[in-house]
This record gives C-alpha cells, sequence and structure tokens, in this order.
C-alpha cells in the first residue's frame, strides 16, 4: 500500500514537475535491460554488429561480475568495456577484455553498489568504432 | 533524489528557528519556512556538521537492496550559513560546505575530500498568520516564498577512477551538499499554520531546474526537482521545541548527451526528527536533526537510502 502511495505520488510530482518548469524531457535512450539467466541480444548503435551477452554464472550482482560477448560481424572486435551509475554520476573500476575462443570474456566487472548500472562496450572494426549500450539493474 | 541546497542543512537551520514567544504567529516559523534569523534579527549564522550513512540503494523498479556485506559508504559534511535581514519579512543567506565522502568495497575503495556547492537564497515573508485576537473567519496560514540558487562551486567529480561521486542524492537522508554539479535554480512556498500555543504545522513545496553541465566531462542534463515536505513542531518552552518531519522528493530521468537514460528518474521518502535549544539570555542556538529513509520497497526509486545525523550551532543579533 506504500509502494501504490509513494508510486502515486511520484507520478503526480512528475507531472507537476514538467508543468512547473516547462521541461520538454529528452526522448529516453531505450538501451536495452539486461537481466540475469537471459541471454541479452541487441544491436551496435551504429549498426555495425550484432551482440550478444550473457552473464557468466548466470548471476549479476553487487561485487564482481563477469559476461561472455559474442559479436555478429567477423571483423570487429571487442576493444573495452566500462561500467556507470548514470543516475549517481559515477563509474567502476575499468574491467578486463580478454579473448576467447571466437568469444570475449569481460572480467572484473564490480556493480560497487545496488542500482541502475549502463555498461558500455567499445567495438572497432579496422578503422571503424562502435558501442553497444545496456543497463542492469544489479539488486 | 542529488541532489537544490542541502535537505539537510536547511532541515538542521530549522532546528534553530527559535520561539520567541508561544501562542502567536511571532514564535518564528518552523520547517522550510525558518531561516538562520528571525524577524527579530539582523544578522545570523550557522554552522552545522552532518554524517551521512549508506546502507544500500532503490533500484529503478523501487526494489530496495542493501550494500553487500563488506561494503561501506559514509559522508561527513560541514557547512555554515550566513543569513542578513535587509528588511524583517526578507531574509538574504549564503551557504556553502566543505565534506568528505568515502566507500569500500571488498575490492578497494575511494575517498574524497572537496568543497561543496555554494548556495544563495532568500526567503520573504508574504503573508504573516493572523494574531490570535483577530479571530478571523478563515484563519490563513503565513505565506513565505523561498528562492534559491545552487551554484556548482564544488571539487571536480572524478568521473574516471572513482568509485562513489558523493552525489548520493539532492534531497531526504541521502541529501549532500557536495558537488550537485550544475546550477539549480528553485523556488519553494511554505505554508506555516499555528495550531496553538505550543504546536505548529508547516507545509512546503518546491520546484527546481538543473542547468546543462559538464561536471562530469561528458554533456549533461539533469532532471527537474521537486520535493514536498510536511513539518510538525512542539515548543514546550519559548526557547525549545522539537519537531517531525516527513518528505518525498522526486527528480526527473538524467541526460547525457542530450539523450535521457530511460527509467532513470528518482524518488525519495525520509523520515527526520528535529530538537532545538536556545540558550537564553544569549544569542547562542543549538540543534539536531536525525533523518533516515526506510528500507521498505517503493521507499524510494533510483536513490540511497541513508541516515544522516547533523547537528548544528548558530547565532543572530
Amino acid at each position: 500500500m506504500i509502494n501504490a502511495w509513494s508510486r502515486t505520488a511520484s507520478v503526480l510530482l512528475a507531472s507537476a514537475a514538467l508543468t512547473a518548469t516547462g521541461c520538454s524531457a529528452d526522448k529516453p535512450a531505450d538501451d536495452p535491460k539486461f537481466v540475469a539467466g537471459q541471454p541479452l541480444a541487441l544491436e551496435s548503435a551504429h549498426g555495425l554488429t550484432s551482440v550478444t551477452v550473457t552473464a557468466d554464472g548466470g548471476k549479476l550482482e553487487q561485487g564482481t561480475n563477469a559476461l561472455l560477448v559474442v559479436l555478429g560481424g567477423a571483423d570487429v572486435e571487442l576493444v573495452s568495456a566500462s561500467s556507470f551509475m548514470p543516475v549517481h554520476g559515477h563509474p567502476g573500476p575499468t574491467p578486463a577484455v580478454t579473448r576467447a575462443g571466437s568469444a570475449y570474456r569481460v572480467t572484473g566487472l564490480e556493480f560497487t553498489m545496488p542500482g541502475l548500472w549502463q555498461v558500455t562496450l567499445d567495438l572497432r572494426a579496422q578503422s571503424e568504432t562502435d558501442s553497444a549500450d545496456f543497463v542492469v539493474d544489479v539488486p | 533524489m542529488k541532489k537544490r541546497a542541502p535537505a539537510h542543512l536547511v532541515a538542521v537551520a530549522t532546528a534553530l528557528a527559535p520561539a520567541i514567544a508561544t501562542a502567536c504567529p511571532c514564535q518564528g516559523a518552523s520547517g522550510a519556512a525558518a531561516g538562520v534569523t528571525t524577524e527579530g534579527d539582523r544578522v545570523g549564522a550557522s554552522v552545522a556538521e552532518t554524517a551521512r550513512v549508506i546502507d544500500g540503494a532503490f533500484q529503478s523498479d523501487g526494489t530496495y537492496s542493501p550494500l553487500k556485506a563488506g561494503s561501506r559508504a559514509w559522508a561527513l559534511d560541514f557547512s555554515a550559513i550566513v543569513g542578513f535581514r535587509p528588511i524583517s519579512r526578507v531574509e538574504l543567506a549564503v551557504e556553502t560546505a566543505a565534506g568528505r565522502q568515502a566507500m569500500s568495497t571488498e575490492n578497494g575503495g575511494t575517498r574524497t575530500t572537496g568543497l561543496g556547492d555554494t548556495s544563495f537564497r532568500a526567503r520573504w515573508l508574504v503573508v504573516d498568520e493572523p494574531m490570535p485576537y483577530e479571530k478571523p473567519a478563515l484563519p490563513w496560514p503565513g505565506v513565505t516564498v523561498v528562492a534559491s540558487l545552487r551554484t556548482p562551486t564544488a571539487t571536480t567529480s572524478d568521473s574516471t577512477s572513482g568509485t562513489f561521486s558523493g552525489r548520493t542524492g539532492s534531497a531526504g537522508a541521502a541529501a549532500s551538499s557536495e558537488g550537485l554539479g550544475a546550477f539549480e535554480p528553485a523556488l519553494g512556498v511554505a505554508l506555516v499554520r499555528t495550531l496553538s500555543e505550543r504546536v505548529q504545522l508547516t507545509a512546503f513545496g518546491e520546484a527546481g531546474y538543473r542547468f546543462a553541465d559538464h561536471y562530469l566531462d561528458r554533456p549533461r542534463q539533469l532532471g527537474p526537482r521537486l520535493l514536498g515536505e510536511l513539518t510538525a513542531r512542539w515548543a514546550p518552552t519559548p526557547g525549545s521545541g522539537i519537531g517531525a518531519v516527513v518528505d518525498l522528493g522526486w527528480e526527473g530521468a538524467v541526460a547525457y548527451r542530450g539523450v535521457a537514460v530511460a527509467d532513470s528518474d528518482q524518488r525519495i521518502l525520509t523520515l527526520g526528527a528535529f530538537a532545538y535549544f536556545r540558550a537564553e539570555p544569549t544569542k547562542l542556538r543549538w540543534g539536531t536533526m536525525l533523518r533516515y529513509t526506510p528500507p521498505f520497497d517503493g521507499a524510494g526509486k533510483n536513490a540511497t537510502r541513508a541516515t544522516s545525523l547533523g547537528v548544528s550551532l548558530g547565532w543572530a543579533l
């Protein structure tokens, strides 16, 4: 009940805020949300490749995590990865990226606290660069 | 809900508001209508120390999760306010802060120390409550308009290596006086109603807008902010009082490089209690404020949950 009340109040506050400030909110970026236990398939931002991400061990949690990344483009490589809390405005420690056969392993991906995290995979194909972003709601 | 004028500081300042005489509007306002001075003062100042312990955070669906065992986050803010009344109904104030905050996990941690933001604030008592002998048909509340401008004077956040920015929120128990990173003008209205010689209620609503910034070395636009707050004060003597506060803060979605991050709006519900004491006949005042966000699902969204305790010492002339 408190939850419902709080959400209702939030909606009212949000409506009032937009009215009061005259702010036209930007269109939200629909970064796909990565849920533990399910592979995430997405396209890179500039369409360079398809990307499939799975969580090592099938879980995403506070602390250190690892991802397995498979890229669809033959010439595309995963250069680096990073994480960032968009709401609180701070990054996580930089994870390591290693080649694992036809896939890549992202290790040392540390979510230092619960909440909404944005993970960015930096991609490269010859002279072109691209990226793939997704969000994780860390419990 | 980072970052507005630091909520805890306003709250502590509230606790400093003296009760001049119990019985009528002249006993002084409580809640957000209170400044560091009262109508009878010319200048005033206060310093406050606030400790915050962050216990966890709310996910984007409102689910609460505590920090993992072995992880710790805390902050210590030192803040100062100076107020001046050019005329009795208007207070002009400036406040600034410095702080230290830290987070540690099983794999390491970060600590930062730096200056906080600086806020300029004007309070204008537009309409006073009726005096008891007036016995109006409609007992209107006192109306105070509060305008403020928060300026990003804080130490620039390290967006490349830090694991904790200090932007734990700008409302409620998690409010930080450290870097919001953006200019924030805000406008609020406080309605004050004195119910009896000892009891006073205050309702406060405030809206703030954040200008675009590059605080994190990338184009950013923080969402607008709203705050609703209810305060009840009981003043057993002219120089002392206790009270309770409940507030609900909301912040819109944050945008980077012109694109808002989906589901990144924030919400936080905070409960608080305060006490103040005026050491008559001196001009010294003392206050303390405890703020707490309950750890149940829905009490927040995308916000950190924290408990904070502030103490303050003020003086007015």
